[in-house]
């Protein structure tokens, strides 16, 4: 679906958004959520499922698409990968450029929204990928799957991991009230978020946030419109983010009770561009 | 059709077995004008459109082109396809839906209309032919026991370059109760399903009756279609329905189905799919 909110308005919520998201680099940097400790010692950060999806990067080229301050970047690049990341946050560019020299990982960090990258950064990659609190963050998917398609060289493909739309209408209560809109609209909600997901207690000055929200078909539509080939779309009842009305399983994830239902809480979908 | 559904169970028993059983159902609703299909027919007798305006609009252009209806219940749809210059073929599992189907054929003048009874599944064997179009619409994957197997049937009937276009009501409506009329969001149905059948069991004026079904995700749908070779164009996913498939729906006065208001927003009640079968693979 077009967007016809006037551009001014947009850049001034995208402003909003983007300093929220350079203050909570230090925040995010100092939490146990992204154990940079962790990290500096040779974590890998991105999930097993993941790499099993994407497959073996060795050699590849890799652009990493709102990677924050670069952590899952820096994990493809340990698993091989010759990685680029982009990200609309200036600070964050700057801390994933620091890690990497501290670490001895030769990365590319680029500081970039998501629109106006190809004005940025030039070449193709075998891998543009993204994951794990992206979408809502986009006004234009239309937009973003062109881009994604600029950047893929032919024979590559594009992988996302993210939290599925449906789990995303819900408020944040025990019992299931449906508060936020599926389809997009021009207009995005406006949030207070006090403290961040990563560290909940943190004192943060920006609060404020706005998100767009996008159904599965626009996010398909918006690939397969670009010309990608849609590889597959698989739905997960398990997820990464904790609502107080999921539960948390063995293995740290969220999920509905078992004996209560079933949501569809997590995707992942490839698709590739055909040469 | 809203099947009073008053349980759920699985079932392991052997799919084709409760095919049959389906089948068997499916014609005596038939022979007894049971369905929602049959209160289209006055209205297409009188000459007006009963294709959904954004399937008509997705499709695109028939005039001339072959097109296969998979899972045509009496072929009502597909003589509506017929009617805007497509060259129709129906195909469905009930002797009874395709004898009326044919009939009705005769009936309005359409008599290029050709209708073969047949499973989805074993169609390859009954049919060696191909089509620019395959479409089916409305109820029908739940009673496909194989889903993978279904999409390259369709794959096999599409000729290079064709297209392949579904509208089917969505997965996520059936989260919730859908017998009821009004809208709980307690989750009742799981949206994920094992491969096992879920017996449905209900009554209507023919008495108490047990069909079977294979519920599907919005992704399975999808990468079925993907991993059978064909390309995906579009996923649209829309805020309203033809009819109340579910019984809390409310009818909003242009024709269409929605969400009760009390209910914030607006969710995905039905999806349509375009796929292309390129020639690039």
């Amino acid at each position: 679906m077009p967007s016809t909110d006037p551009p001014e308005l947009r850049e001034k919520f995208l402003l909003v958004n983007q300093a929220r998201w350079d203050e909570l680099v230090d925040v995010h940097a100092a939490s146990d959520h992204y154990d940079l400790e962790g990290f500096r010692a040779g974590a890998i950060r991105v999930r097993d499922y993941e790499i099993e999806d994407v497959g073996d990067v060795t050699g590849k080229s890799l652009l990493h698409l709102m990677c924050h301050f670069g952590l899952d970047t820096l994990s493809w690049a340990r698993l091989g990968a010759t990685v680029t990341g982009a990200d609309f946050s200036n600070k964050a560019i700057e801390k994933a450029r620091s890690i990497a020299a501290e670490i001895g990982i030769d990365a590319t960090f680029v500081c970039s929204d998501v629109d106006s990258l190809p004005d940025k950064l030039d070449g193709t990659f075998d891998i543009v990928y993204t994951s794990r609190g992206v979408i809502n963050w986009l006004p234009d998917l239309k937009r973003w799957g062109e881009v994604i398609a600029h950047f893929l060289a032919p024979g590559g493909f594009f992988y996302i991991t993210e939290a599925h739309p449906v789990a995303q209408i819900f408020d944040h209560t025990p019992e299931l009230k449906i508060r936020f809109p599926y389809f997009y609209r021009d207009q995005p909600d406006a949030l207070v978020v006090p403290g961040s997901y990563a560290q909940p207690d943190a004192q943060v000055k920006n609060l404020l946030e706005f998100g767009w929200s996008h159904g599965m078909g626009e996010i398909v539509t918006a690939l397969a419109g670009a010309g990608l080939h849609i590889d597959f779309l698989r739905e997960d009842p398990v997820g990464e983010w904790d609502r107080p009305f999921l539960e948390q399983t063995e293995d740290g994830k969220w999920r509905y009770p078992v004996d209560e239902g079933e949501l569809p809480l997590w995707f992942s979908l490839k698709a590739s561009k055909h040469a | 059709m809203v099947l009073a559904q008053s349980q759920q169970a699985r079932v392991t028993d052997d799919p084709g077995r409760l095919v049959d059983t389906n089948r068997a159902v499916w014609d005596e609703w038939t022979k007894r004008g049971a369905t929602p299909g049959f209160q289209k027919i006055e209205r297409f007798a009188a000459g007006d459109e009963i294709l959904q305006a954004f399937e008509i609009d997705e499709v695109g252009e028939v005039k001339g082109k072959s097109l296969l209806h998979l899972q045509c219940h009496f072929g009502l749809d597909t003589l509506a396809w017929a009617r805007r210059g497509a060259v129709v073929t129906g195909i469905d599992f009930s002797d009874e839906a395709i004898e009326l189907a044919s009939k009705l054929a005769a009936d309005f003048g359409l008599p290029d209309a050709r209708f073969i009874s047949s499973d989805v599944l074993s169609l390859p064997d009954e049919l060696d032919e191909t089509f620019d179009i395959v479409y089916t619409s409305f109820g029908v994957l739940a009673w496909l026991s194989d889903l993978d197997r279904w999409a390259h049937v369709v794959a096999h009937f599409l000729k290079p370059g064709g297209t392949f276009y579904i509208a089917e009501y969505h997965p996520f409506p059936l989260l919730f109760d859908e017998s009821s009329p009004r809208f709980d969001a307690t989750l009742r149905n799981p949206y994920f399903r094992p491969d096992d059948a879920v017996a449905y069991s209900g009554a209507d004026e023919g008495g108490e009756f047990t069909v079977y079904g294979w519920p599907y995700t919005l992704g399975d749908v999808v990468t079925s279609i993907a991993a059978a070779g064909l390309r995906v164009e579009f996923l649209h996913e829309f805020p309203f329905s033809e009819s109340p498939h579910v019984a809390y729906l409310v009818e909003s006065g242009d024709g269409t189905w929605r969400m009760p208001q009390e209910v914030s927003g607006e969710l995905p009640l039905v999806f349509s799919l375009r796929a292309t079968k390129t020639s690039d693979r």
